[in-house]
């Protein structure tokens, strides 16, 4: 009787540990929802941070020569022909490994110190996040290059309604003045909306 | 007047070495902080055969060819090992396709600065000073 007992305890011991080990490692890979997931900026946001106003999200990292520092000086000129604190632009980096904050701050304000930058730390997080959005990215390793590796990615900007509600993908070679058209068009649509519908 | 200022600016951005001539280079500005940017223009080949651009340095960063593709609505950009310019052929380098890509810049660049870029070909060298433009 006395070994039938220090057999069960074992037992019991060893499925308590087991199951503290499943639950460990799920609560590691848990995702939040697409809007709990913390982004790293100068302050620390979320998706929900940008509701109340049309959100200009665009995807890219510091290292990409052309198509990102190209877009986010359209993006630079959409809020300045928008004005008054009516969007959002965000600039999330697809590579936290080499990009941080401060860098990614200096960096947006170069175009406008209203773009804002923001990091996803957890990789599965990122994943999410991005794949959310319908953002493909890949990093690819460059062999015998000093950059060592770039990053595949999509480049289109994802404008977003007060509510996180996806409205458009805008082609990243569109002029300046077609994501200005959109986002008047929303605006207008969104001011004769009662304010419980937006 | 207008003539002699023109013919100074066609002599300032127009070098010609080895059969070769660099026409409209320019290096794109970049934020500050950034360590990559990238150069254009277009290269004239005016020998009867084809040459291989593989040796370009700069003080200011480390130069390699690559080139943007664009696919499927991503951007894609990878190392090219040597660029061919066939016998009276002209290569157009530009920001959304073949380009000289500077890796690792030692210091932020300045709007219209000049930075030199010398080309190693035929175990001769040849320096062209490229200015830094505004981003399109």
């Amino acid at each position: 009787m006395k070994t039938f007992s220090n057999t069960t305890t074992l037992l019991i011991f060893t499925m308590l540990l087991f199951l503290g080990i499943v639950y460990k490692i799920n609560q590691e890979h848990k995702i939040p929802s697409i809007d709990s997931i913390p982004l790293t900026s100068h302050q620390p946001l979320t998706l929900k941070s940008f509701y109340g106003k049309y959100t200009l999200i665009y995807f890219g990292f510091l290292s990409c020569p052309e198509v990102c520092p190209t877009t986010l000086k359209k993006l630079a000129e959409v809020e300045k022909k928008i004005g008054g604190d009516q969007i959002n632009i965000v600039f999330m980096t697809l590579d936290p490994e080499r990009d941080t904050i401060d860098k990614m701050q200096k960096y947006a304000q170069f175009f406008h110190p209203k773009i804002i930058p923001v990091r996803i730390e957890n990789i599965d997080q990122q994943n999410a996040f991005t794949r959310f959005f319908g953002i493909q990215y890949r990093k690819i390793k460059l062999g015998e290059s000093k950059l060592e590796y770039t990053i595949d990615h999509t480049t289109d900007i994802i404008l977003l309604s007060p509510k996180g509600k996806i409205m458009d993908n805008l082609h990243h070679d569109s002029p300046s003045s077609v994501y200005v058209s959109t986002l008047q068009k929303y605006l207008k649509e969104t001011s004769q909306l009662p304010k419980e519908n937006l | 007047m207008k003539t002699i200022a023109l013919f100074f600016m066609l002599y300032t951005f127009t070098s010609s070495v080895f059969g070769l001539e660099f026409k409209n280079f320019k290096i794109k500005m970049m934020p500050p902080g950034a360590k990559v940017s990238l150069i254009y223009g277009d290269i004239y080949n005016q020998d009867l055969t084809s040459i291989h651009l593989q040796e370009i340095k700069s003080s200011i960063a480390e130069l390699e060819i690559h080139e943007m593709i664009a696919e499927h609505g991503q951007m894609k950009m990878r190392k090219i090992p040597s660029l061919e310019i066939g016998a009276n052929k002209t290569v157009a380098l530009s920001p959304k396709g073949l380009h000289l890509m500077l890796i690792g810049l030692k210091r932020d660049l300045n709007l219209n600065e000049k930075i030199d870029i010398t080309f190693k070909i035929k175990n001769e060298l040849k320096t062209i000073s490229v200015p830094v433009v505004a981003i399109d």
